[in-house]
C-alpha cells in the first residue's frame, strides 16, 4: 500500500468532500495525453471503418460506445481531484484503483472490433502475443497486486511510496493484459481456449480476493501511511481498510463470475464432446 | 466476448500453461522477465524520485512544515519557525497522561538521538506538542520530557492547538471521560521529520520507531541531504546552523 502523501493541510481543508468535489477537474498530463491519443486513434479508425458495410459489421456502434465509456471513466478517475485526496481515505484510494483495474479494462477490451488482422509472427502481433501470453499477464498482475499490497513487500523498500505515482498506470496496464486474456479480443495472436481462459480468470482473481479478505478481517491497520491518516468522512483508518477489503472483493466478483461461466462452458463442451465420441 | 467458436473437445484439456502456442517453459521465462522489468522499473522510478530508500513514509513532494508558537517546558515562549535554526526536527503530538504510545515514542526517539554522532545530535531535536494543554502544565511537561531524554515539550492553548494539528494532519479527541480531569485522549501517532530547510520529509508510525537503526538512517540522510535540498524559502545555509543551535526562539 503506497498512498501518495499530499500536504496534510490540503486533505484537512475539506474532510467531507462531496461527489462534485471529488470529480472536480485536476489534469494529470502524464495520463491525460496518452489517453487522449489512444481515444483519438480509436475513433479515427472507427469512422474510417464505418464507411464500408464490412467495416460496420465488424465494428458495431455498441463497441465504440463501450470504449468511449471506458475512456470517460479512465479520465474521471485520473483527471479529477479524487486522485489527490486518496491519502485521506484508503477506501477512496482502492475504489479509484478498482475502477482502473476492473471496470475500465473490460470496457476498453470489449470496444476492440472483431477480426483485427494481426500476424502473430511479426511486429505488433508478435509483441501482443507475448504481452497477452497468460503466463506473462498473470505474472505481471500478481506482482503488482502482491508487491504493492502486502505490507512486507512495502516495508522491504523494494517498492516504496515514492513509486506510488506509477500505481494507477500499473493497475490499468496489468489489468488490461488480464482482461485481454479473459475476453480474447485478438484471436489472431491469442490461441487460448475458453477452458484455459476460465482457469486463468480463476487464478488471476485469487491474489486480489486474498488481499481483500485480509483487509476485511484484519483487526489492525496494516499500512503505515494510513495508520495516522486524517481520514475523510469521519471514518477511522480501520474502517477505511475494511471498506477497502469490501471494495476489492466486490470489484473482483464480476471477473470471478466470468471465470466460472467460462469454466462451465468448457465443461459443457467437454461433456458434449464425450457424447459425440461415443 | 469475442470468442468466435467453441473449440473441439480434444483441445479443451489445455491448461493455461500451453495456450500461448509456445512451450510452457518459454512462457514461464517470459513471465519472469516481465515481472523483473515491472519491479526493476518501479525500483528505478522510486530511486529517481528519492535517491534514498526511506524507512518511513516519504513525502512524495516535500512540503513546508507549518510554523507555530506556544510555551516550552520551562515556561518560556516557544516559536517553531521551520528553516530558521538549521536543525532537523522530529515532531509528534502526544500527552503526558498517555499510558503507552507517547512514552514509547519519546524513548525510541531518544535512542535514535543517542545513536547519532555528537555533531549530528547537535543538529537534531525531538519536539512533543501536547494535545492535552488543560492537564499538561509546563512543570508536568518538563518532568515528562526530561525523564525520557532530551526532548522538548511544547504547550499550545486551544484553539491554536487544533489549527496546528490540522496543519500537520494530526487529530485528537477526548475519550473514556470520567471527570473533567480524568480522561484519555485518542490521537494520531505519527512522528514527522522536518529537515533543516523546514520541509516535511518523512512520517514514521510509532510501530516503526523500535527499528532504531532504520529510523536513525532516515535522520542521518535528512541531516546530510538538507544542505543539498535547496528551497527558495530556506532561511540560511546549513553551514551556518551551528550559530543557532543553542537556546529556543524567543
Amino acid at each position: 500500500m503506497t498512498a501518495p502523501i499530499l500536504p496534510a493541510s490540503e486533505v484537512a481543508a475539506n474532510l467531507n468532500p462531496t461527489l462534485a468535489d471529488l470529480l472536480a477537474l485536476r489534469p494529470d498530463p502524464l495520463m491525460l495525453i496518452p489517453a487522449l491519443i489512444v481515444a483519438a486513434l480509436y475513433f479515427w479508425r472507427y469512422v474510417q471503418a464505418r464507411r464500408t458495410p464490412e467495416g460496420r459489421q465488424r465494428w458495431p456502434i455498441w463497441k465504440a460506445i463501450l470504449f468511449g465509456l471506458g475512456m470517460v471513466l479512465l479520465l474521471l478517475t485520473t483527471q479529477s481531484r479524487a486522485a489527490g485526496l486518496t491519502s485521506g481515505s484508503m477506501a477512496l484510494y482502492m475504489g479509484r484503483l478498482m475502477v482502473l483495474a476492473e471496470v475500465v479494462p473490460p470496457l476498453l477490451m470489449l470496444g476492440i472490433p472483431w477480426n483485427v488482422k494481426l500476424d502473430a509472427r511479426r511486429g505488433l502481433g508478435r509483441v501482443l502475443g507475448v504481452l497477452l501470453d497468460p503466463w506473462v499477464a498473470l505474472g505481471v498482475w500478481a506482482a503488482v497486486i502482491i508487491f504493492w499490497n502486502v505490507p512486507a513487500g512495502f516495508n522491504a523498500s523494494v517498492v516504496t511510496n515514492t513509486a506510488a505515482a506509477l500505481l494507477p498506470a500499473l493497475y490499468l496496464l496489468s489489468s488490461l493484459m488480464v482482461w485481454a486474456v479473459v475476453l480474447r479480443p485478438l484471436p489472431a495472436v491469442q490461441p487460448a481456449t475458453i477452458g484455459s481462459r476460465g482457469w486463468f480468470g480463476l487464478l488471476a482473481a485469487l491474489p486480489m480476493m486474498t488481499v481483500g479478505m485480509v483487509w476485511l478481517y484484519s483487526p489492525e491497520v496494516l499500512y503505515t501511511p494510513y495508520v495516522n491518516a486524517l481520514c475523510l468522512w469521519n471514518l477511522t483508518p480501520l474502517d477505511n481498510q475494511q471498506l477497502s477489503g469490501w471494495i476489492m472483493m466486490l470489484a473482483g466478483l464480476p471477473a470471478l463470475a466470468l471465470a466460472f461461466i467460462q469454466l462451465f462452458a468448457w465443461l459443457i463442451a467437454l461433456a458434449d464432446g464425450g457424447v459425440q465420441r461415443e | 466476448m469475442t470468442d468466435q467458436s467453441a473449440q473441439p473437445a480434444a483441445s479443451t484439456a489445455e491448461s493455461p500453461k500451453d495456450v500461448a502456442g509456445r512451450p510452457w517453459y518459454v512462457s514461464a521465462i517470459l513471465a519472469v522477465c516481465a515481472i523483473t522489468l515491472v519491479l526493476g522499473g518501479a525500483w528505478i522510478f522510486a530511486r529517481i524520485r528519492s535517491p534514498f530508500p526511506f524507512y518511513g513514509t516519504a513525502y512524495d513532494t516535500p512540503v513546508q512544515a507549518a510554523a507555530f508558537a506556544g510555551t516550552d517546558q520551562d515556561g518560556r515562549a516557544f516559536a517553531f519557525s521551520p528553516a530558521t535554526d538549521g536543525r532537523v526536527t522530529a515532531l509528534f503530538f502526544g500527552f503526558t497522561h498517555c499510558p503507552n504510545i507517547c512514552p514509547l515514542s519519546l524513548a525510541y526517539l531518544d535512542k535514535v538521538r543517542l545513536s547519532l554522532t555528537p555533531a549530528e545530535q547537535a543538529r537534531f531535536r525531538v519536539l512533543l506538542v501536547s494535545v492535552d494543554p488543560a492537564r499538561d502544565t509546563t512543570e508536568r511537561l518538563r518532568e515528562y520530557v526530561t525523564f525520557f531524554g532530551k526532548a522538548q515539550g511544547v504547550r499550545i492553548p486551544e484553539p491554536a492547538l487544533s489549527r496546528v494539528a490540522r496543519d500537520y494532519g494530526a487529530s485528537y479527541e477526548k475519550a473514556d471521560i470520567k471527570s473533567a480531569s480524568e480522561y484519555q485522549i485518542n490521537h494520531t501517532t505519527a512522528t514527522y521529520l522536518i529537515d533543516a530547510a523546514g520541509r516535511l520529509r518523512v512520517i514514521w508510525d510509532y510501530t516503526q520507531l523500535p527499528q532504531i537503526e532504520r529510523v536513525a538512517a532516515d535522520v542521518r540522510y535528512v541531516l546530510g541531504s538538507a544542505a543539498q535540498a535547496g528551497t527558495p524559502n530556506r532561511a540560511e545555509p546549513l553551514a551556518q546552523a551551528g550559530a543557532h543551535q543553542t537556546g529556543e526562539q524567543p
